[in-house]
């Protein structure tokens, strides 16, 4: 992680770069909802603007090791909220 | 005693306290905001109704996402200001991240406000208006009363509180002021009596006892027994008289009928009573007003109309059912027309589009869902639209609610019509009542506003009373901004996708 006053003097263009992107993505996402309905799109979309907030601005990108472990499982625990619905949908007998 | 690894790292993790604390609470949060999303999807998978699109404020939601964007932006660099030692520079960047946050929440604000003014009205065939209250207009029930029959039992006075003039009620005694004391007191009467009544009861019991026990010891025992069980009741009865001697004419009684001088005139919302009829409205605690049922009825200037679960509901015939004899035109006869043409000519379109893309794509069938768009329309674009195409036609819509039989005038092309109770289902304004979406909608957005509003406390914390701890050690400083820059971008990540979900899906 960006540490000396030098190396942060250095990550600031990214910082304004990443928000940027952000703003793009964030008109990219309203025009894609008004073409299609698709909810794939929008919330890939939605990951990837995440991701950088997650990745740059939270400095993801290089943390120690400690806060991995962590969220890792924080992720595990969190996707398995988000699948719960597909049992809601399964029907062994009726398919 | 100094605490360790407040600016250092530990060697072993090689974090310092405050990240790994704030790692380990952005990680509860991540499930606490999981589980609310996993509930989003259960609510709109599970949803019976047509889940709504469209009826957020995307611009202003367009907008609160592009401040919290900035907003992490800044507190990016009010960190990377304190890290390179410019305390003005922190200052001026944190201020902006402040000033973004008040900004989205009174955005926020607006966007609630605009929801909580909006009303639905569903009517008895599932059609459904939608549009404000006519100004001055409530959805309350008007009656003018004569006689009320008050219930004593529960000691619900409620009713009080929505009668408009200073009606006064009389007994064949005279006045009697109806005020919270005199229920209190009147309960407090009644429950002695009652207790006296009661222990009488014992004595007549015991008295029969001891009337079969024929003499002996045990028939002495036990008329002495009736004695003070007589004795104790009659001494409750005297306190009862003597304490409360205005309300010895109701003594017993658990209702009393009053007139009232002058009349009654009672406005009150629905919720608050159980029957009503042109004469007669009964409150939930069973007090009677009898007179004269003035108006039961929604006065609303409507700006939509939505006939998606008037065709979705089968057991009324759902799609089969004809479209111009929906419910609603009661009321809009003028838009019944161009709504129907409207209609056909959206379903005509998407069946063409979705044929030519099935022969396209031969043995595939059309991944859209059916766009039921073209079933609920906002006035303002259904004008618009006639205006367009039919340029030079007969004068239509707008004005037209004039010569509707009971419809006011309208403006801007919002006709303003009266309901009446009897045909309304269902009723609400747009919040969580309305339906599952709108449930999900305040409790992930009101949520997040809190998150928005207690990470603006902290930062503004460090904004304000900074300046000491960077004056002692401006690293420590720089790591509790971070650790609440880390906060402040997690709110922004999860709007990220609120705004599409909510919003634009």
């Amino acid at each position: 992680m960006a540490e000396t006053p030098e190396e942060i003097r250095k990550h600031i263009r990214l910082y304004w770069g990443v928000g940027i992107t952000l703003l793009v993505f964030t008109v990219i996402t309203v025009v894609v909802a008004k073409i299609t309905p698709s909810i794939t799109i929008g919330l890939l979309i939605a990951t990837f603007k995440a991701g950088l907030v997650a990745l740059i601005f939270m400095h993801l990108n290089s943390e120690k090791p400690m806060i991995y472990k962590i969220l890792f499982f924080t992720a595990i625990f969190a996707a398995g909220l988000l699948w719960l619905f597909i049992w809601s949908l399964k029907d062994p007998i009726m398919r | 005693m100094e605490i360790p690894y407040t600016v250092s790292a530990r060697s072993d993790t090689g974090l310092w306290n405050a990240k790994i604390g704030i790692w380990l609470f952005l990680a509860s949060e991540v499930m606490l905001f999981g589980g609310l999303f996993s509930s989003y999807i259960f609510l709109r998978l599970g949803a019976d109704y047509p889940w709504p699109h469209g009826e957020l404020n995307v611009p202003l939601g367009f907008i609160n996402t592009i401040i919290l964007i900035l907003s992490s932006v800044f507190v990016v660099m009010a960190w990377a200001s304190l890290k390179m030692r410019q305390y003005g520079n922190y200052l001026k960047w944190m201020s902006a991240v402040i000033l973004c946050a008040l900004i989205f929440l009174v955005n926020k604000g607006f966007e609630y406000h605009a929801k909580f003014e909006h009303k639905t009205v569903v009517l008895k065939d599932r059609s459904v208006l939608a549009g404000h209250l006519a100004e001055g207009a409530s959805a309350d029930i008007r009656f003018r009363a004569k006689y009320a029959t008050v219930d004593f039992t529960n000691g619900n006075h409620r009713f009080l509180r929505f009668i408009e003039n200073d009606a006064r009620f009389f007994s064949e005694k005279g006045e009697v002021k109806m005020e919270r004391a005199w229920f209190e007191r009147y309960r407090q009467a009644n429950r002695m009596q009652a207790k006296a009544d009661y222990l009488g009861g014992e004595a007549a019991r015991l008295e029969g006892e001891a009337e079969e026990a024929q003499g002996g010891a045990s028939a002495q025992e036990l008329r002495k027994r009736a004695e003070a069980f007589r004795r104790d009741s009659k001494a409750l009865a005297d306190e009862v008289k003597k304490s409360y001697p205005d309300l010895e004419d109701f003594g017993g009684t658990t209702s009393m009928r009053f007139e009232l001088r002058p009349e009654a005139e009672i406005s009150v919302p629905r919720k608050e009573i159980t029957a009503w009829g042109d004469n007669e409205l009964t409150f939930k605690d069973a007090t009677v007003f009898e007179g004269l049922l003035e108006s039961a009825m929604v006065k609303l200037v409507v700006d939509e109309i939505d006939l998606q679960e008037f065709f979705s509901r089968s057991e009324h015939g759902g799609a089969d059912r004809d479209a111009a004899e929906a419910g609603v035109f009661r009321y809009v006869p003028e838009v019944q027309e161009a709504f129907v043409r409207r209609r056909e000519e959206g379903r005509a379109e998407f069946e063409s589009k979705k044929s030519a893309w099935e022969r396209k794509h031969s043995g595939k069938t059309f991944p859209e869902p059916a766009y039921q768009g073209y079933d609920k329309v906002y006035l303002d674009k259904l004008h618009a639209h006639e205006g367009g195409s039919h340029e030079g036609d007969e004068k239509h819509g707008v004005g037209g609610g004039a010569d509707a039989g009971g419809a006011g005038g309208g403006h801007g092309g919002h006709p303003t019509v009266e309901i009446p109770y009897q045909d309304i289902r269902f009723f609400s304004s747009y919040t969580p009542k309305k339906n599952t979406y709108y449930a999900i909608y305040f409790t992930l957005t009101g949520l997040h506003g809190l998150h928005v509003l207690g990470g603006a406390l902290v930062l503004s914390f460090f904004l304000i009373f900074g300046k000491s701890l960077y004056r002692k050690n401006p690293e420590h400083l720089a790591n509790r901004v971070e650790v609440g820059g880390l906060f402040w971008h997690f709110v922004d990540l999860v709007w990220i996708f609120l705004f599409p979900i909510l919003y634009l899906m």
